[in-house]
């Protein structure tokens, strides 16, 4: 670590007492360098998760005027026995499980082939990668046009093949399917690029050595390959789980609003509407340290999982 | 590596498909942005007769040239923030041995692993408290420490060759100005992809203006669309489709120009965490 | 230009030292070339007096001014880079007036400075293109360039041609010998090839293991070794050392190895020895007065052209291996026996230490600068 930074001060620690003043300053040079990004992230970061956990303990309605009030534990048991919650958290689980499959594993083979097509495959590349570039805004609302039960695209063409299109963002058992599939459609390729960034760092020598042991494509891909990519497929799934309950925030918002029956909400947005709808702040804190305690876990438990299988490449 | 003929047919077939599934629904929304009225709810992919018209009903009856504006001015200052800063911390992890420094270090990569959600009721009151609702001060300030990129750059700056730092600080450049005029105007690739990513985030971003932004000459284009639909978009899905097509168009755009410098380093940087 | 002057100049990295308690002082003009193998401290050495590199203990002077404190870019120092390290996205000419203009100098004299230098290196031409678009020579160049139109206390060279083809390389010699003499620079030079510290240096300064092993004029350490190592390090094909021992003999005494028997040179200690022998020293023939005969079998011959370099087995069973360096025409085949004669006054004697035993024909040792230090 040491070795890549530079000497700050040639003379070493022992001398410094006979330094000028100006070289003694030296050595508060980096955290001048670091101060803005330290303030921000303490200030915008690290204090607001505590602040979280102290509002999550009293009750306030965001007035001002009106002081918060320490409540104990009681908002955290009031959050627990909403139906609210139990939907948010049960949907939530599913956002998270069916991420797994869609967002993490379905782009290992698309990045595999854009991979092995060389400079071929750029444009596939460039293509997939389009919805990384556009809001999910837009993309929900995008959706929702072409998903409209009267006069969407989608309809007219099903239409085409014999397909009645249900009503998909108002039946309960469909919301949040579609809600799932929109937002896959949203990352896939930003994963799949994910994939692409651990795939060229594989040293293609290893390949040509392996295939002229006599080794085909798919024990290429078995035992060599994939254990290579480990560390990007590890890199991929905990990002993923972290962030699919905020990322699936505004497609809710904007399809759904969480609905219908509370079928598509999660926590996120269940804290959403604590917070700034109902201006419970104190279960809206409340869920968001619960939140915080369930991506824990899971990230812990994919860690605990996943972490002794995971090769590191050259 | 090649793979065998019949993998190579697999693997076409499946990103034809994936790439027509990307496609269909850009192309729909861009057939229906040039639709004219009388043509919205017809589902042709071409327009008979292409026009503008939807385009100007987003200037003329919604205040779009004020969400453009905002989202403009505040991504242009804040990504040019988020960089400035974010410079300045990596250079500090590269440049420097101090004390505590990978204990600093870890505590920044472990902020790129906090989402925002778990922080914004804080930041939401702190906002009011400072009277910064409807400023572009409440959409810059709070993100302009953006840990992933000081970990990008660091990446990158320590991979910089030591000997051109060491001329450097030989030639008498101390280090800010080794910083600025050696080691940033090599860092371009690296800058341009960063800038693409932390652009589309802010240009992009739903969540936090639907929070701080309440006046509608506030709002930002994402805001702007959301607003757009709920009082006109329903009944107007020309106009709402061509304010999707506008919303998107200067991320798609800069993309393209920065098109392969930001795949390339995307690819090669070492993304992998 | 300036003197320098390192003192118990030290730098460890935890338990390990890389540099252990040097001391050297270069006069003002002077050109001292730091040799050795790999790992031996002299690039440390080097970047402590840049500045580049922490120092343990010790300290640095530049004109009997103590600069151990300051950082490297207020030494005044200038320093041409193993890799060259050009700017890659400067011109050559703001390469090479990176360093003038950080300092404040006007456009005008910056550029005037700039044009000087090139011209003094031959690469004016040069001076719109950037660093890509130079050869490997040419970027040499424009280092040197960089250094020289700075006028520093003193001229640091890294290794600077082991990144240069072997033909460039003697030119590249030439070169920085002319302009060091011309320019009256103050230089330490460090390089691993013993080609460059003999044919560039007013001093070596050989180290190995963060100690200096030697220092003087090149011949001085060619023809005088101070000990084993010193021996073998300098010379190409290296020294014959041939391990035995020093009996006293009928007519004086003797070295003997592996049924060998010479006679040893005069004032050498008896007890335990190391014979050596430059392989130029050996001819072929029978000897004469004042001269030793080897009797030996070729088991190799390198023909070079104008010389042929021939590995012969010598003593009991072949056991010891001898290189001798001959005339171009001397071609022996492999099988052949032949024999040897040497000088006896060429001849090397090393003690059980590995230290170089005083002999009798060094009372004409030529005084100086040819200290040894521990």
């Amino acid at each position: 670590m040491t070795d890549a930074a530079l000497a700050s001060s040639p003379a070493g620690s022992s001398a410094g007492a006979r330094l000028p003043l100006r070289l003694r300053l030296a050595g508060a040079a980096p955290w001048l360098y670091l101060a803005p990004t330290l303030a921000g992230l303490g200030l915008f970061v690290y204090w607001p998760l505590i602040h979280t956990a102290i509002l999550s303990l009293s009750e306030w309605n965001l007035n001002p005027d009106q002081p918060a009030r320490f409540v104990g534990l009681e908002n955290y048991g009031r959050v627990a026995a909403s139906t609210l919650f139990e939907h948010a958290w049960v949907n939530s689980l599913i956002y998270v499980g069916a991420s797994i499959p869609l967002k993490v594993l379905a782009p290992i083979p698309l990045a595999v082939f854009v991979w092995s097509m060389g400079s071929r495959g750029h444009a596939y590349r460039a293509i997939l990668f389009l919805p990384t570039l556009i809001s999910f805004v837009a993309v929900a609302i995008a959706f929702l046009w072409i998903l409209n039960p009267i006069f969407g695209y989608a309809k007219a063409w099903l239409a085409v093949v014999g397909v009645r299109l249900p009503a998909l963002l108002t039946d309960a058992d469909t919301a949040i399917w579609t809600i799932i599939a929109i937002s896959g459609w949203k990352v896939i390729g930003f994963n799949m690029l994910l994939y692409l960034a651990g795939l060229a760092s594989i040293n293609r020598d290893l390949i040509e050595a392996m295939r002229i042991d006599g080794a085909t494509d798919g024990t290429i891909l078995r035992r060599l390959i994939l254990p290579l990519l480990t560390p990007t497929i590890f890199f991929v799934l905990v990002s993923t789980v972290i962030f699919t309950i905020q990322q699936v925030f505004t497609p809710i918002d904007i399809l759904t609003e969480g609905g219908p029956q509370n079928s598509t909400t999660n926590l996120f947005h269940m804290v959403y509407q604590y917070t700034f709808v109902t201006f419970d702040v104190g279960a809206g804190a409340a869920g968001t340290v619960m939140l915080f305690a369930l991506l824990m876990a899971v990230t812990a438990a994919q860690i605990l999982a996943l972490d002794k299988r995971v090769e590191y490449g050259s | 590596m090649e793979l065998s003929r019949s993998w190579r047919v697999v693997g076409h077939l499946a990103l034809l498909i994936c790439c027509l599934a990307v496609a269909a629904p850009v192309a729909v929304v861009l057939a229906t942005a040039l639709k004219s009225p009388a043509e919205v709810f017809q589902p042709s992919l071409w327009p008979s007769a292409p026009t503008f018209d939807n385009f100007a009903t987003l200037f003329g009856k919604a205040r779009f040239a004020d969400y453009l504006w905002n989202s403009a001015g505040t991504t242009v200052l804040r990504v040019g923030g988020q960089l400035v800063i974010a410079l300045l911390a990596a250079w500090a992890f590269a440049r420097f041995a101090f004390r505590g420094r990978d204990t600093v270090f870890a505590l920044v990569l472990g902020a790129m692993m906090i989402p925002h959600l778990l922080t914004m009721i804080p930041v939401y009151i702190l906002m009011a408290r400072l009277g910064w609702f409807d400023t572009w001060a409440a959409l810059i300030v709070p993100n302009l420490a953006m840990p992933f990129a000081v970990f990008l750059l660091r990446q990158h700056m320590r991979a910089f060759p030591r000997d051109l730092l060491d001329a450097a600080e030989m030639d008498g450049a101390g280090p800010w100005r080794a910083l600025w005029k050696v080691v940033v105007p090599n860092l371009a690739p690296a800058l341009a992809a960063l800038t693409i990513i932390l652009f589309v985030e802010c240009w992009n971003e739903y969540f936090w203006p639907l929070l701080v932004t309440e006046s509608e000459a506030s709002r930002t284009l994402q805001m702007g669309l959301r607003e757009f639909l709920e009082s006109d978009g329903y009944s107007d899905f020309g106009a709402m489709m061509a304010g999707v097509t506008l919303a998107s168009i200067p991320a798609v755009a800069l993309f393209l120009i920065l098109q392969r410098r930001v795949m390339d380093t995307f690819v090669a940087s070492g993304l992998k965490g | 230009m300036a003197r320098i002057a390192l003192s118990n100049l030290t730098r460890r990295f935890g338990e390990a030292v890389a540099v252990d308690g040097l001391d050297l002082e270069i006069a003002d003009g002077e050109f001292v070339v730091l040799v050795g193998p790999s790992g031996c401290g002299k690039t440390t050495t080097l970047r402590m007096l840049a500045g580049l590199e922490p120092i343990s203990a010790g300290r640095v002077e530049i004109d009997g001014a103590d600069v151990t404190a300051l950082p490297a870019r207020e030494r005044n120092l200038a320093m041409v880079f193993q890799s060259y390290a050009l700017y890659p996205h400067m011109s050559v000419e703001e390469n090479i007036g990176f360093a003038l203009r950080l300092a404040g100098r006007s456009k005008s004299e910056t550029a005037a400075a700039v044009a000087a230098a090139a011209g003094r290196l031959e690469i004016g031409h040069l001076l719109a293109r950037r660093p890509r678009e130079l050869s490997g020579g040419q970027r040499q160049r424009v280092a040197v360039a960089r250094c020289i139109v700075r006028e520093p206390h003193a001229f640091l060279f890294d290794e600077p041609l082991s990144n240069l083809d072997a033909r460039l390389r003697g030119a590249a010699r030439v070169e920085i010998s002319r302009l060091q003499a011309q320019l009256g620079m103050t230089t330490l030079y460090v390089t691993h090839d013993q080609v460059e510290a003999m044919t560039m240096a007013h001093r070596i300064v050989l180290m190995e293991g963060g100690r200096i092993r030697q220092q003087g004029a090149p011949m001085e350490l060619y023809e005088r070794p101070a000990d084993l190592f010193v021996a073998g390090f300098l010379g190409a094909p290296a020294m014959n050392l041939v391990p035995g021992v020093v009996e006293p003999g009928p007519g004086g005494p003797l070295f003997r190895a592996a049924g060998l028997a010479v006679p040893a040179p005069a004032g050498a200690p008896e007890g335990p020895a190391t014979l050596g022998l430059r392989p130029e020293a050996l001819a072929p023939g029978a000897p004469g007065p004042g001269e030793i005969g080897v009797r030996a079998v070729v088991s190799h011959v390198e023909r070079l052209g104008a010389e042929t370099v021939v590995q012969l087995a010598a003593g009991e069973a072949g056991a010891v291996a001898l290189t001798a360096r001959l005339p171009g025409a001397a071609a022996p085949a492999p099988g052949a026996p032949m024999a040897l004669r040497a000088a006896a006054s060429a001849l090397h004697v090393f003690g059980a230490d590995g230290r170089r035993a005083a002999l009798a024909g060094d009372a004409m040792a030529v005084p100086g600068r040819a200290t040894v230090s521990a």
